[in-house]
């Protein structure tokens, strides 16, 4: 019986001109964005690699030091995080505020500190080694012309199309049947509401997930059939904790992983905004709203809290990367699970106390 | 006979919020009980606004009551839900489906929603042998051609007249075979013609299946002739309920008689020096409301000469229950 009302849900919340619409514009905007991407990049290696003969590579990502360089950098972190500790007390609340997300200088010299305690540990003396920074990254992966730094870039550019689906598909769920009258002939049946709310949910998350795979495979595919793989010792930091290496891979995965959760959250929150107001509208404007509020949350001092920023957990596999004042992973990911279940838990009770008609 | 359904004391009572104002409440349904039998059709009378639909839609699950019980075949909404649900069907207000598909896949989808005990009769071993798909399939054209759509069954439903979307509701009730049959005002929208087809049907349903049925119309005149039983429902409170047959039992009073005749206007005048009636014309027919024996009035027209072309008695019984019951409501 489930599996049917499952399929059924399937059924009403797939389109297939919304599929087609959407797939459309995906492939027309990665024509659009891969050309000029490439025209972009090509100019980029040129005023980089001038800007490296100047000998400022502060846009870099890569370092290459010596043994006693690395003592000195190691020395140098250590102050810089003393005083911005010591600055942090002075700021109290203040420090959690900004008027553009920065990311938190605290976590940034922790990273670095992580790094270069991995160098001397491992004697990676003289030698390239490339850490994983979400923004520079994508930046420097792209100038170098490679297969992950493209995916990466891409993946950023088109999670838009799939937030936007993801809002289509979760905002009308329950509302479009309130709307339409149908959910009456669908709960005089021999099913519980919660049955319903579960097979709505499934469905949501069936749909969006299915978009995102084309979206990645297609994504990493052309990437990867475009480009090599970076070369480099590639170095990602856990949190500011520690330092640990892995293939240019990692930093796809965290990219999609990214990707992936912010695309969850916008459907689980359209699906209860929608449901709470009864309005696809609000189901739609509503968790938006969070997304383009989220630099007055900044402004508050509250942005690590924002539910639209708990999911970039991957930032948290880099260094500076996506770690707002005050962000930590330990935060992130109990928050976020906290609004998702939340969120779910209140579909349910909202779904199961109404009168649908 | 059987209970199909049961209401007991039940109550609803709506908050609505405006504003800073301070909360409303409006009790739409006034503690009612009353009982549903099988092989029934039960018509529920009211005014707009009585507690028709609210009441309707707390039996079959969709509202839920502010106090009260209500019970399907022994089993109770609340307590016992998925239970219930197996044995009833019905439209509440407007009977909607989903618009881009046709009526046909509207019935397929939903009637892959009912467990196979409840759609096939298991001293029946022609439909025992039969998978749930080849059964689902059966019963969504036996209930299409019941309600007469089987030729449009592939028309999209946004095409479908309101009408055409009566009967795809029913066909939607119809699906499981339910005991227990509610449909809120279902001659809504539908032309003479459909409202014969729909008015046989119940009756046929009631009598062949052992439906229970329970119709609610805010018209007497399109229960009068299916109920075995009405209930007057005025102010969320149940006012009169009556049998069908007590009702023809206890006519003494009066009829309205419709007469058409070849001269309206003299055979007016002559039944009211005849029987000094007040006779009311309207085009070539002519109404009369009286307690008069129809037999006999038609007579003395013959007799006098007038060609009595068409003659139409109706009981004015339920009309008069109707009015007291919901005299407070007005
Ligand atoms: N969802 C609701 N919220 C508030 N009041 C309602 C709601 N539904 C119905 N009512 C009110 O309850 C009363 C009964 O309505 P209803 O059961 O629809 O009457 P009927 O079907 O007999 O015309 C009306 O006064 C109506 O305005
Ligand atoms: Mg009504």
């Amino acid at each position: 019986m489930f599996k049917q009302l499952y399929l059924g849900e399937l059924k009403k919340l797939f389109s297939l001109k919304t599929a087609i619409i959407m797939l459309v514009l995906f492939l027309a905007g990665y024509a659009i964005v891969g050309f000029s991407m490439n025209a972009v990049s090509e100019l980029s290696i040129t005023n980089l690699g001038s800007e490296v003969e100047e000998g400022s590579a502060e846009l870099s990502n890569v370092i290459r030091v010596s043994e006693s360089e690395a003592q000195i950098h190691l020395g140098v972190n250590r102050t810089l995080l003393e005083n911005a500790e010591k600055e942090k007390k002075e700021l109290g609340f203040k420090y959690y505020t900004s008027f553009l997300s920065h990311s938190d200088s605290i976590y940034y010299y922790k990273s670095q500190i992580a790094i270069y305690e991995y160098i001397i540990e491992n004697e990676l003396y003289d030698t390239d080694i490339v850490y994983y920074d979400s923004t520079l990254f994508a930046l420097n992966f792209l100038s170098g012309q490679n297969a992950g730094g493209y995916a990466i870039v891409m993946l950023g550019v088109f999670s838009f199309l799939l937030t936007i689906y993801a809002l289509i598909i979760g905002s009308g769920a329950y509302a479009n049947e309130m709307k339409n009258g149908t959910l009456k002939i669908v709960l005089m049946n021999p099913i519980t509401r919660n049955q319903l709310t579960l097979a709505k949910l499934l469905a949501i998350l069936t749909l969006i997930s299915a978009a995102f795979l084309i979206v990645c495979a297609t994504i990493v595919s052309i990437s990867y059939g475009l480009y090599n793989d970076a070369e480099g010792k590639f170095v990602y930091v856990f949190n500011a904790l520690k330092a640990f290496r892995a293939g240019p891979g990692f930093a796809v995965f965290v990219g999609i992983l990214d990707v992936y959760l912010s695309v969850i959250m916008y459907g689980i929150m359209s699906f209860f905004f929608g449901t709470l107001t009864k309005k696809r509208i609000w189901g739609f404007v509503i968790p938006y709203g969070f997304s383009l509020t989220a630099t007055l949350a900044g402004l508050v001092g509250i942005a690590r809290f924002w539910p639209t920023n708990v999911t970039s957990v991957s930032g948290f596999f880099g260094v500076s990367g996506n770690a707002l004042p005050g962000g930590n992973f330990f935060l992130s990911l109990p928050l976020l699970i906290f609004y998702l279940g939340g969120m779910i838990a209140g579909t349910f009770f909202i779904f199961n106390q109404r009168d649908v008609a | 006979m059987g209970v199909v359904l049961e209401v007991k004391n039940l109550t609803k009572v709506y908050s609505s919020h405006k504003g800073l104002s301070r909360a409303k409440t409006l009790r739409a349904v006034d503690n009612i009980s009353f009982e549903v039998h099988e092989g029934e059709v039960v018509g529920f009378i009211g005014p707009n606004g009585a507690g028709k639909s609210t009441t309707i839609k707390m039996i079959t699950g969709l509202a839920k009551p502010t106090s009260g019980e209500i019970k399907i075949c022994g089993y109770s909404v609340d307590k016992n839900h998925v239970e219930a649900m197996k044995y009833v069907g019905g439209v509440i207000e407007t009977p909607d489906m989903y618009g881009d598909i046709s009526g046909e896949n509207n019935l397929k989808y939903l009637v892959t929603l009912h467990p196979r005990e409840t759609m096939v009769d298991i001293n029946d071993p022609a439909l025992s042998l039969l998978t749930k798909k080849e059964i689902d399939k059966k019963r969504v054209e036996d209930v299409l051609r019941m309600v007469g759509l089987w030729e449009r069954r592939t028309d999209l439903v946004r095409r479908y007249s309101l009408g055409m979307k009566q009967r795809l509701g029913i066909a939607q009730a119809l699906l499981s075979k339910p005991k227990l049959l509610v449909l809120d005002e279902p001659a809504n929208g539908l032309d003479p013609a459909g409202i014969i087809y729909i008015r046989t049907l119940l009756r046929k349903l009631a009598e062949v299946y052992k439906m229970g049925i329970l119709v609610s119309s805010h018209q007497l005149s399109e229960l009068q002739l299916m109920c075995t039983r009405v209930l007057v429902i005025s102010n969320g409170k149940i006012t009169a309920e009556k049998n069908m047959d007590e009702l023809a039992q206890d006519e003494t009073g009066a009829h309205i008689i419709t007469l058409v005749t070849d001269r309206p206007q003299e055979s007016a005048e002559f039944l009211q020096t005849k029987f000094g009636l007040h006779p009311q014309i309207e085009g070539s027919q002519i109404k009369l409301n009286t307690s008069i024996d129809t037999g006999t009035i038609t007579k003395e027209l013959v007799l006098a000469g007038f060609n009595v072309l068409g003659v139409n008695i109706e009981k004015v019984r339920l009309e008069d229950l109707f009015m007291n019951a919901t005299k407070e409501a007005r």
